[in-house]
């Protein structure tokens, strides 16, 4: 009999609701039971109930039973723990010489051969269900999962890993230089003056002379959309593959409802989405608010066990573990996508190389018009995602990838080791990973909307994360500078000393040049004409007159992607906004010398909620 | 309008490199050649007068070049040989008008790729080359082939934009129009002209508006302000924008509102008339030479030519009578963009050949009909038809070269005695010189007021320039006396 005649005879469903999951299923080509539970009509135990019924089997909770201890270790001695959850599989214990186990897919062969074979035992099968098994495994495997989610990458590529801020050979590096310099500034104080002084400014024209480049050549993408419309409506749903959407989330229960909302409208089919939203063991109010919410049935609420570092990475690399999608994108708790993001990400990858491991989506802010600081940073995503990233691109420089909405091949994604829960910033560090790896990186015409901070505070705190993440990711990939030219080549290598190491310098070296500069204005020392000498100041004046002014003119382009004209004379302030950006880099620099695993939380909720596009 | 990024590698290269030719030469001239005068390369200078040597000196030497930019090139290229060739230093201005008239082809090619063959490509080149005023432009000032160079792009990129709504090309228009002032001054009434009129080509509310206004004009606002604070700390507290004497000094206030009120007659004319009047076409046929575009926005661009028109020939009823080379450039540049519209024409290479023909035919007739009391015509048609001996044009020059040549051996500020007619003395500003005692003469060959002093040194913030009785009271002058020869 059918599953759904079951579900039928059982009343766990009417006549009606299974004509329509039967009409529904022609486009979707789920399983019955997978597009009911997508519908919200039945839940997973009943499902579970009705397959025990279709294949004769008996229905058993593996959460209500923890396996037998000797059991386990026994068929751990012959079967890989990710060959289990591969199967959705728990051994139970023994029953009559035989080893029982549970699965939520009874149908699946492995029952029928490979797993009695290696285990050189009969099985006897239970059902049960989907939820039940992922919880087991979650409780029986727990220290495992910790293990993997924190020190998984530090275990395979130890170079890789954020644990050691600085390594012994940079600490002697920095030693050597700043003595050298010292030394230096003693013994011949002009030469190395003057020395320093050039060099940053060398460091300011080719920085501005890269953003420079990478504007031009993204506003010259503009109008190619990298995915059309028609191409989006040219996928059939029943081709679409699981995509697994990871929803981390940490102290935010007063966004929990839009979040849930701006996902659901997501074009979909929702049996295809494998949707898990990531909470922290000790995250009871999220916890609480979803309860009172209840999310369709294909959102699972994954608790990450409590362990060190508690960061979005680790929540993010224990959500992979158990993604059953074949791509994969992560939203933040704020966000709200363009309906059509997941498919047209899966365009570009059908379109891209086969070395294209992930596609960005551009991130932009709903509530941009909420006061000045909101405006600025709107300016600046924009400009930076509509174009510098594609410029980027377009130049086949490595991308920093954005915190949310990058979208990723399941399996190259767990082959790069997934996120480093060290890193503060580990979407900046993969992309760079990525590139190093020879992967490719592109971007895409759709949007994820979220908050923009509108408290200056807030906006500091998180700034300062990111800054301090990009000092991570440039002191993680710069350890063998030598072996990542190899890998990675001269353009990964300018890349990430544009990108990741000249951002973070220059907001450092910036309030040093202001203090110089008004110092000279309103003194006119004469000390300091030796360290300027005439080619010098042929420089220093270009970079500030000429730097400054196609800095700001190049974040006029913001505007016009998104039409956001009303917007364009607040990229004249952004010297004002400079300054917060210093703030933070020092905030970022003093973080990282004495807590660098520390995660600055974002308070998200604070824009007016009638701003919110779900609202 | 095909404005598809180029795919193929080579095109893109090819069109690349010759972009970054027509580019870089005459911005060479007036931008590098003046830092590395100043800063590095100080030992320069007896060069230049090297370079007036009479024995050898020619007309094109003389003429159809910039003589210190070439030879501080040749010279740090291949530092062994004492003299350099005339015919590398007459080459120059040659390549400056074609770096122009490949600039404008090349902006002209991207826009109109889709429908302007290679032929049609080779055409507009050579009705570029072969217009007496772009080729005059190019090969005696750099600053003008650069303010042709910068208008063409503006008015191109301009276009673009209102027909393909790019944003890259209303970005390039705004630093056209910011950087073609600080090249030449006329370009000051040419961006004022735009800035009047361009609110009524562009649809869009007022936050649209706005914003189109920032971004064009926010690069000479930025770049201006820049050049006042250069200006300031070099001149230790001096004027600001020195050059402002000098824009008014070509047409005076007087005239500046009279190109305003030209403007402003024009828009209130433009409203008059309902977007699909008949009499508003009148002035340019369906097929004419300045259609470009399809059907539906065809009156928006008849209005941006009809605009760019009107300020030409503002430019030119204004300033014709103030500085001789005012109307050779208009001429110029509405040459250029009469024969790039044309080239554009979406007619086929073959029917615009005739069209272009004629340009060139009209280019020719203005030319000739430009008044001739500016001897600089003559000289440069004179130095396409041969090359005479300097000595039989300008035996003072040549005379008071040689001697110069002589004194400056020791680097040191000279000055001119009273009878030393017809030449001044520029000195740098010694306090701020690098080590300490620059110095450069440059001999006029025509007579020298303080405000032909000013505009020919335009953009040089570096010098100071003092006229003869001046330098001579300067305490580090030492006066000299030159025999100076009078035919």
């Amino acid at each position: 009999m059918k599953l759904g005649a079951i579900l039928l005879r059982q009343g766990a469903i009417d006549q009606k609701t299974l004509d329509r999951a039967v009409e529904i299923q022609k486009t979707w080509t789920s399983p019955i039971g997978t597009i009911l539970m997508a519908l919200g009509l039945v839940n997973s135990r009943q499902i579970a109930l009705a397959l025990a019924e279709q294949f004769s089997l008996s229905y058993r909770d593996p959460g209500a039973e923890p396996p037998d201890p000797a059991v386990l270790r026994h068929v751990l001695s012959r079967v890989s723990e990710s060959f289990l959850r591969a199967h959705s599989t728990l051994p139970l214990g023994e029953e009559g010489g035989k080893i029982a186990f549970a699965t939520s897919n009874p149908t699946d062969p492995v029952f029928g051969g490979e797993l009695p074979e290696r285990l050189g035992r009969e099985i006897v099968l239970y059902v049960a269900s989907e939820r039940d098994m992922s919880r087991s495994f979650m409780s029986v495997f727990r220290q495992t999962y910790i293990d993997e989610t924190v020190m998984g990458l530090f275990y395979r590529t130890p170079e890789q890993s954020a644990i050691q801020t600085f390594t012994n050979a940079q600490l002697a590096a920095i030693f050597i230089f700043v003595t050298a310099l010292l030394f230096g500034i003693y013994e011949w104080p002009r030469v190395v003056g003057t020395g320093i002084v050039l060099l940053v400014n060398i460091l300011y024209l080719v920085s501005i002379l890269f953003k420079f480049t990478a504007s031009m050549a993204g506003a010259h993408t503009e109008i190619r959309q990298q995915v059309s419309d028609e191409e989006v409506a040219e996928l059939k749903d029943e081709d679409l593959p699981v995509y697994t959407v990871l929803l981390p989330m940490y102290r935010e229960p007063v966004v929990v409802k839009m979040l849930i909302e701006s996902v659901k409208k997501l074009d979909y089919p929702t049996s295809k989405l494998d949707v898990k939203i990531l909470l922290e063991e000790d995250d009871v109010e999220t916890y609480e608010s979803l309860r009172r919410i209840q999310p369709p049935a294909h959102f699972e609420i994954v608790r990450v066990p409590y362990s060190f570092p508690k960061t979005k990475p680790k929540a993010c690399n224990y959500g992979l573990l158990f993604a059953r999608g074949e791509f994969l994108t992560i939203f933040d708790a704020e966000d709200v996508p363009d309906r059509d993001q997941l498919k047209k990400a899966l365009v570009a990858f059908a379109k891209g190389p086969e070395n294209l491991a992930c596609v960005q989506a551009a991130l932009n802010y709903f509530n941009a018009r909420q006061n000045f600081l909101t405006k600025m940073f709107t300016l600046e995503y924009s400009y930076w995602f509509d174009y510098m990233l594609p410029g980027i691109e377009t130049l086949r420089f490595p991308i920093p990838l954005g915190g949310t909405s990058n979208h990723f091949r399941v399996e190259t994604l767990r082959a790069l080791g997934g996120w480093d829960p060290f890193n503060v910033t580990e979407d900046a560090d993969l992309g760079i990973r990525a590139s190093a790896r020879g992967y490719r990186i592109a971007t895409i015409n759709s949007t994820t909307y979220e908050e923009s901070n509108s408290r200056a505070g807030n906006w500091i705190r998180q700034r300062s994360r990111w800054i301090k993440g990009f000092m991570m990711t440039y002191l993680v990939h710069m350890r063998h500078p030598v072996r990542f030219v190899r890998q990675a080549g001269w353009r990964a290598f300018w890349g990430l000393q544009l990108l990741v190491g000249g951002t973070f310098l220059t907001f450092l070296i910036n309030p040093i040049l202001w203090l110089v500069f008004i110092l000279w204005l309103a003194l006119r020392p004469q000390w300091m004409d030796a360290y300027f000498p005439p080619a010098v100041v042929v420089i220093s004046n270009m970079n500030l007159i000429l730097g400054n002014a196609v800095a700001i003119y190049m974040n006029m382009l913001a505007v016009f992607r998104r039409q956001y004209f009303w917007l364009t004379p607040y990229a004249l302030l952004n010297p004002a906004y400079w300054i917060l950006h210093s703030t933070a880099a020092y905030k970022a620099l003093w973080q990282l010398l004495t807590n660098p695993f520390y995660w600055e939380k974002t308070t998200h909720g604070l824009a007016s909620h009638t701003e919110h596009p779900t609202a | 309008m095909d404005l598809r990024p180029i795919r193929n590698t080579r095109q893109r290269k090819f069109l690349g490199a010759l972009f970054a030719l027509a580019l870089l030469l005459p911005l060479f001239c007036t931008v590098t050649v003046p830092l590395a005068e100043k800063f590095l390369l100080p030992e320069a200078f007896p060069m230049l007068l090297e370079a007036r040597d009479p024995e050898g000196l020619s007309v094109a030497d003389s003429i159809l070049r910039k003589p210190l930019g070439v030879h501080v090139l040749w010279k740090a290229v291949f530092p062994f040989f004492r003299r350099t060739p005339d015919g590398v230093v007459a080459g120059w201005g040659v390549l400056c008008a074609l770096g122009v008239s490949t600039l404008t082809g090349v902006l002209l090619f991207l826009a109109t790729r889709s429908h302007l063959e290679g032929p049609g490509f080779f055409a507009f080149f050579l009705a570029a080359l072969s217009s007496p005023s772009l080729l005059f432009t190019g090969t005696t000032s750099p600053g003008g082939a650069l303010l042709l160079a910068f208008c063409s792009i503006a008015a191109f990129s301009l276009l673009s934009y209102a027909v393909l709504e790019r944003t890259f090309f209303l970005f390039v228009a705004g630093l056209a129009l910011g950087a073609a002032p600080f090249v030449h001054p006329a370009a000051l009434y040419y961006v004022i002209g735009m800035a009047m009129i361009l609110w009524m080509l562009f649809p869009g509310d007022r936050d649209r508006k706005l914003a189109l206004y920032i971004v064009l004009f926010s690069p000479f606002a930025l770049l201006g302000g820049g050049w006042a604070f250069l200006h300031w700390i070099y001149e230790r507290g001096g004027p600001l924008f020195p050059n402002v004497r000098a824009l008014y000094a070509i047409w005076g206030s007087s005239r500046l509102s009279l190109l305003l009120l030209a403007c402003i007659f024009f828009v209130i004319g433009r409203q008059s008339y309902p977007e699909n009047d008949a009499s508003c076409r009148l002035m340019l046929t369906r097929d004419g030479a300045f259609t470009i575009c399809d059907r539906g926005r065809m009156v928006r661009f008849e209005s941006f030519w009809i605009a760019h028109l009107l300020i030409l020939a503002a430019l030119f009823v204004l300033g014709r009578d103030s500085d001789e080379k005012i109307p050779v450039l208009v001429l110029a540049m509405g040459t250029m963009l009469c024969l790039a519209a044309v080239a554009a024409a979406p007619r086929g290479w073959r029917r615009n050949v005739p069209v272009l023909t004629l340009l060139v035919v009209l280019s020719a007739v203005g030319w000739y009909e430009l008044p001739r009391t500016w001897s600089l015509l003559e000289m440069w048609e004179q130095a396409l038809q041969g090359e005479p001996e300097i000595a039989a044009l300008y035996p003072e020059d040549a005379e008071t070269a040689a001697f110069l040549r002589s004194v400056t051996r020791s680097r040191e500020p000279v000055s001119l005695p009273e009878d030393g007619a017809d030449v001044l003395a520029f000195l740098s500003d010694v306090s701020r010189a690098p080590r300490g005692s620059a110095s450069r003469i440059a001999v006029l060959p025509s007579s020298a007021t303080r405000e032909i002093s000013e505009r020919i040194f335009f953009g040089n913030g570096f010098w100071k320039v003092i006229l003869r009785e001046e330098a001579t009271q300067h305490e580090h002058v030492r006066p000299v006396s030159v025999p100076v020869v009078r035919p």
